[in-house]
């Protein structure tokens, strides 16, 4: 396998699944080209500032920082959808329209959906 | 004019785009009919693109026509001075310290390393830039704004607004240390208030290191072989003095070239 899409749709915090798919992202990055895809809700994930102390998980945009140079597209009408373009985003990140998006996806040899 | 925080937040959004960027650049050698920014990047979502620009006042819509706004001409030519590292003034910058150090999850390649995150204050911003010459094995990415630097094993990111990461940190003792040797080099270099001067690159290869080790695989090293030794002082792990028949005369050649190269590690 060369190249992965890791896509996430649900929200960062309240289930495991954004931890899962950002640690998988980190681990192949440096191996194969690895996206993660910020989909629907997962969109919240792209939010800087991200407090997650009382919900006892990660702050996972630490983990974002901290791979700052994992390829991470948020899908722009999902954050227009939810209103979050006037907010600050974590700077590492890139917006894809839904055309560009679609095709990072289709491109891509292998769909991971956490 | 975009002046207030939340203007400003539509515009790094605006800008954080590949597409939106190729139509800003393409409008700096003037007024574009919509049709030739449509050829130039593409039709299907133009006017998505061209609305978020304009939301963030960067550009200003005619009638069939497009054009660069006052704002939008000035931040591409900051954008410009900023890449070249002609608006980044040292003498300008003040000296930073770390304010926050937090210890993080477990590394996931060595589960009994650390993930550190860290916030340097002030934020270097673009200065950021200009130092990269300070660092042996650093380079900046213009595309996150960050400084990333590896000594050893360990790897640091230095984002422009004061965040600072650091990979495969044994413990919180030894973050802060390396911490307080990164705070160190860059205010010593902002009391100096002269940006380093570019230095060449150089890339060191375990092979290279190899190619001027005695290549006898002596074991005196603790190694099980010359070549084991070489990754093992990649990655910071042994030092060149536990080669101790480099110190024989027949090796001082290749001594003063492991020496030479070391530094690059």
């Amino acid at each position: 396998m060369r190249s992965v899409f890791y896509l996430l749709d649900t929200a960062p915090y309240g289930s495991e699944k954004a931890f899962g798919a950002l640690n998988a992202a980190a681990v192949s990055f440096n191996r194969i080209s690895a996206v993660l895809g910020l989909y629907g809700d997962g969109v919240y994930l792209a939010l800087a500032g991200q407090d997650s102390k009382s919900s006892g998980m990660p702050n996972l945009a630490d983990i974002l920082y901290a791979y700052g140079e994992l390829k991470v597209l948020v899908h722009e009408p999902s954050l227009l959808e939810r209103d979050l373009f006037g907010e600050t985003l974590i700077e590492t990140l890139e917006l894809a329209d839904e055309e560009n998006f679609l095709e990072a996806l289709e491109s891509s040899e292998c769909v991971i959906l956490l | 004019m975009p002046g207030n925080p939340n203007e400003i937040k539509l515009v790094n959004n605006a800008m954080s785009n590949a597409t939106r960027r190729k139509i800003m650049n393409f409008l700096t050698d003037g007024d574009r009919s919509t049709e030739e920014i449509g050829d130039s990047v593409g039709k299907s979502m133009l006017d998505f693109h061209l609305k978020l620009l304009q939301q963030a006042s960067l550009i200003e819509l005619g009638e069939g026509t497009v054009r660069l706004s006052e704002y939008g001409r000035n931040f591409l030519k900051d954008k410009e001075e900023k890449d070249s590292g002609k608006s980044a003034d040292l003498s300008q910058a003040k000296p930073v310290d770390i304010v926050e150090v937090r210890q993080l999850l477990p590394c996931i390649a060595d589960s009994s390393k650390f993930r550190v995150i860290a916030n340097l204050a002030p934020p270097l911003g673009g200065t950021l830039k200009v130092l990269e010459p300070l660092f042996p094995r650093g380079r900046y990415s213009d595309r996150i704004n960050a400084l990333i630097m590896q000594k050893g094993e360990i790897i640091t990111t230095i984002y422009g607004t004061g965040k600072v990461t650091m990979t495969m940190i044994k413990n919180e003792g030894e973050a802060r240390e390396a911490l307080g040797n990164l705070r160190s080099t860059i205010n010593e270099a902002i009391a100096k208030g002269v940006a380093p001067a570019p230095r060449e690159k150089v890339r060191v290869e375990p092979m290279e290191l190899y190619k001027y080790l005695p290549q006898t695989n002596c074991g005196k090293c603790g190694e099980q072989s010359c070549y084991t030794f070489a990754i093992k002082l990649m990655s910071g792990e042994t030092s060149l003095d536990k080669c101790t028949p480099l110190n024989e005369p027949k090796y001082a050649t290749n001594q003063e070239h492991l020496q030479v190269l070391s530094a690059y590690i």
